[in-house]
């Protein structure tokens, strides 16, 4: 959407013969980065794309007063950068780092040693998330090869921990199941893997068989339907619940209308006839039961089926800094496509009609009375009923999933400043990130001359951070991070509206 | 009450002895090459065993009784379960080494093609043109087509991808930008190994069992032309709380590589695609009514069109659409002689500009049903089980065919059930 918008005012304003040259470095050695992709401001979106020469330069055309680029290579994180240009001139050399990226690769043996082939590694780093550290998934993890092997990319430096699934692995013998590098059933107890920028490290799994215990049931069917034949395509899943792991689930074998589970490890499942595949309709038969599994076996659950019905979900919007919030289109959307929304009211109440089981993202955009939506504001909590869902999907089921609450931060102060090394010269093309005592998160970028502008969703004691690469602008959730660079510089304190210019000078590396 | 130890102990000898004398011996070869398979996994019924470096292994203590024996090696092709009767005692296990299709995909300016943007590398098997499946691509000899097959692979951060556990064939490899031209270089081309932009002039991959191929891909940048025309809608007014857009889409016919032109908007009344390359192409439009509060809730086709247009080496102009209003899909099944009749379900598939959509509803009593509007495409209609159903329309056998929906003269469709499957013809 991002991109979009940007297309949409690139497109609207056309200073004449108005270029941008730039040199690109690499972030740890300095030394120039050649073949790389300027994308985007560099033109018409689809139009051949600039490269850097051997010296790391390149120079495009600009096509708007405020420049939009992606700077791509394979190898280093993309960095974007958005900056405003004087029409009909050159503007100044822009100097921009790319951060060489982090490699975990590695392979997966099983207890004789043989390669585990089509079984998935990812790499989790905490996060926190409405003020409480979660474990979460970076991006997508790898899948291994006939070799065993997986190989996870484009990572930005830091602590990580490996989370390896069996995937199908599990059918062949269910004894193999979720673990932690390098044999942890808990994240708790996960060896970290910390890598460094254009570092490459591998770390290889040796598994272990855990018996677990059994779990064994019944679908338990409404008295109407009792002596048909069971409905096809209404398989029993035992789903994990966590964070760590969003739709991992155990093979369960089923005979009729009864289910078994061997070797589940403990923890807190939902055993359900449903995964994210489902095309829900109301009325048709679904069951979904939450269970603890500990170290006794479990027998005889009984699963019940009931008709699938569409609840109605009531919210709230809180606007922080604000005593009328503005409306808000919110918004349920399943990974399939399905979605609903709804726009709240002057109280910041709103009720989500009509929503059905899936796995759902939410989304919340201002909506301007037209019904078309812009991107301002931010939302700095997201919680429906007792469970944080910021920036992650999540299981709605048959069952009341509770109230959605939602905090929204809107510009409240204003920063400006000027980023200087430890030599006093301007440093340009970075990031500055602003984190408030109570983790309320956001940044600015400086230009040529090192200024920069940052409107923060919340007044008062700030933390800043400096980094380079988009994909670590999540840092500031990162623990890990805060740990390491939170004496970077002072703590300041900032006002609502404007405020005194900042100086940021960067220490000697 | 003396006999009565001895009777229990009689059965449980009896069975000891039967235990005891039960045991399974396997050996795993390579089915070409015949030599043993070291270290595969092993597992009889519910009992985990795995073979030795010569490939041999071994189960004792068994029970009497039949067994399932699935043996899983990662380097070879997954082998089908073996039963083992109740009496059997020995078990040879060929198994088949997996080939390997595995290179570098360069861009056109020759450097690794970058990670993460939406490159794919996809595999097709070469296979006999097969009557009853969907999908494949037909090759120029009129004897094969190209079927995709295996995982989706997207090239790594060093250009590198790897499609392994390939049976034994003939195959090609494609490489798409899965992203909307907009959002990359419109001149880099969805391009066949080594460097083709048609199947025609495609290189073909012979794999032998554990063979590994080698086989990089540069895409080809290619300028393409200009298509434009003008879009006629009929006068409509939306109900309260919807409005409508309409989309102008060309689709590339029968070209698994070819990109198509995006979606297009409307803009004065005309539709405009850039870049797109010479070929046949199907010119889709749509009028989409859906919810005025911008969650696109309640979306259904209104008007619609389709046509087969071909695209030269120069820009087209006066590509004029007049838009008509999309009547339901309705037809009658029948049944063949000696036929159980009823009511059977009908699915509707077509692959319009928001990709692949279905319907499905269930014959009435009388045989007749009816799907509502439908996005304009060519449709696919089957019944009941697959390969039980004749589709006509007219006098014309539309089972593998499809036809273009909207067509200008629309009639019913006649669906024949067969009583077997494999009856369709």
């Amino acid at each position: 959407m991002r991109l979009l918008l940007l297309f949409l005012l690139a497109a609207a304003d056309l200073p004449a013969q108005t270029f941008i040259d730039g040199r690109v470095l690499d972030s740890v050695t300095g030394a120039p980065v050649a073949n790389a992709y300027i994308a985007w401001g560099a033109g018409v979106p689809g139009d051949p794309m600039p490269t850097t020469d051997s010296a790391g330069h390149f120079r495009a055309q600009a096509q708007n007063k405020q420049v939009y680029i992606v700077v791509k290579h394979n190898g280093y994180l993309d960095c974007q950068r958005d900056f405003p240009v004087a029409p009909g001139q050159t503007a100044p050399e822009l100097r921009v780092l790319l951060v060489p990226q982090a490699v975990i690769t590695g392979h997966v043996f099983d207890e004789n040693g043989l390669p585990v082939h089509g079984a998935r590694v990812a790499a989790l780093h905490y996060r926190l998330v409405n003020g409480k550290l979660q474990l979460e998934h970076w991006r997508f993890g790898s899948e291994t090869n006939e070799l065993g092997a997986y190989r996870i990319f484009g990572m930005p430096a830091g602590r990580y921990y490996l989370g390896f699934t069996p995937q199908k692995f599990a059918d062949w013998d269910p004894r193999y199941n979720a673990r932690f590098y390098p044999d942890a059933a808990k994240a708790e107890d996960a060896q970290p893997v910390d890598v460094k920028a254009g570092e490459e490290i591998a770390h290889d799994f040796h598994l272990s068989r855990h018996e677990g215990v059994t779990v064994t049931g019944h679908i338990a069917r409404p008295d109407a339907q009792r002596g048909k034949e069971l409905s096809p395509g209404l398989p029993v899943h035992l789903v994990l619940r966590s964070t760590e792991y969003s739709d991992y689930s155990l093979p369960v074998k089923q005979a009729g209308e009864s289910f078994t589970a061997a070797h589940v490890p403990p923890g807190t499942y939902t055993l359900r006839t449903w995964r994210d595949t489902l095309r829900p309709r109301i009325g048709d038969p679904i069951g979904d039961l939450a269970l603890d599994v500990a170290d006794t076996d479990i027998r005889d659950v009984s699963l019940e089926i009931r008709p699938i019905a569409a609840q109605d979900i009531a919210g709230t919007i809180v606007f922080q800094g604000r005593t009328k919030p503005a409306p808000m289109a919110v918004t349920l959307s399943r990974s399939l496509g399905d979605s609903k929304s709804a726009v709240s009211n002057d109280d910041g109440s709103f009720v989500l009609k009509g929503i059905l089981p899936g796995q759902y993202h939410l989304g919340v955009r201002n909506a301007s009375s037209a019904g078309v939506a812009q991107t301002d504001g931010r939302t700095i909590t997201e919680q429906l009923g007792d469970r944080d869902i910021e920036a992650q999907m999540f299981d709605i089921g048959n069952d009341a999933a509770g109230a959605l609450k939602i905090t929204v931060g809107a510009p409240v102060a204003k920063v400006i400043g000027r980023l200087l090394d430890a030599a006093g010269q301007p440093v340009n093309s970075a990031i500055i990130l602003f984190l408030s005592e109570n983790h309320i998160r956001s940044h600015g970028f400086s230009g040529a001359d090192g200024t920069f502008t940052a409107n923060l969703l919340a007044p008062g004691r700030q933390h800043i951070f400096i980094v380079t690469a988009d994909e670590e602008l999540d840092d500031v959730r990162n623990p890990d991070f805060l740990k390491a660079h939170g004496d970077d510089f002072p703590v300041v304190q900032i006002a609502a509206g404007a405020n005194v210019p900042l100086v940021l000078r960067m220490k000697a590396q | 009450m003396r006999i009565f130890p001895l009777l229990l102990l009689v059965p449980m000898a009896l069975l000891y002895a039967q235990k005891a004398s039960h045991t399974l011996d396997g050996d795993i070869i390579d089915s070409i090459t015949g030599a043993p398979v070291a270290s595969a996994r092993v597992k009889l019924g519910s009992l985990y065993g795995a073979a030795d470096a010569r490939g041999h292994f071994h189960f004792d203590n068994l029970s009497p009784t039949t067994y399932t024996l699935s043996v899983d090696h990662p380097g070879y092709l997954a082998a089908n379960p073996i039963r083992i009767g109740a009496k059997q005692s020995t078990v040879r296990v060929p198994l088949t080494a997996g080939g390997i299709i595995y290179g570098v995909v360069t861009d056109p300016n020759g450097l690794p093609a970058l990670a993460g943007v939406g490159f794919l590398v996809l595999l097709f098997e070469q296979r006999p043109i097969d009557s009853r499946s969907l999908g494949g691509q037909p090759l120029p000899d009129g004897k094969n087509e190209l079927v995709k097959v295996g995982n989706i692979e997207s090239p790594d951060d060093r250009g590198q991808y790897r499609s392994s556990l390939l049976a034994p064939g003939i195959y090609y490899v494609g490489v798409i930008s899965q992203r909307a031209p907009d959002f990359w270089d419109r001149t880099w081309r969805s391009t066949y190994y080594p460097h083709a932009l048609d199947v025609a002039s495609a290189k073909a991959i012979q794999v032998q069992a554990g063979a590994q191929v080698r086989a990089d891909v540069q895409l080809i940048s290619q300028t393409g032309v200009h298509v434009s025309g003008r879009v006629t809608i009929p006068a409509y007014d939306p109900p309260p709380g919807t409005m409508t857009f309409t989309n102008v889409h060309l689709a590339p016919r029968g070209a698994f590589l070819s990109r198509s032109s995006g979606n297009s908007g409307i803009v004065d009344g005309r539709f405009e695609a850039d870049d797109l390359l010479p070929g046949k192409y199907t010119l889709m439009a749509e009028t989409t009514q859906m919810s005025a509060d911008g969650a696109g809730r309640d979306q259904k086709p209104v008007f619609g069109i389709q046509r087969e247009v071909e695209i030269g080496e120069r820009d087209l102009s006066g590509l004029d659409l007049e838009l008509q209003p999309l009547a339901e899909v309705t037809g009658k099944v029948t049944f063949d002689a000696g036929c159980a009749a009823g009511p059977v379900p009908v699915h509707l598939r077509g692959g319009g500009m928001m990709g692949v959509q279905e319907d499905s509803v269930v014959s009435a009593a009388d045989g007749s049903f009816a799907f509502a509007a439908f996005t304009p495409s060519s449709l696919f209609i089957s019944a009941g089980a697959p390969g039980m159903a004749t589709v006509f329309l007219g006098d014309i056998d539309i089972t593998k065919t499809g036809f273009d929906y909207p067509s200008a003269t629309p009639e019913p469709l006649r669906i024949v059930i067969h009583c077997a499957a494999g009856g369709g013809q």
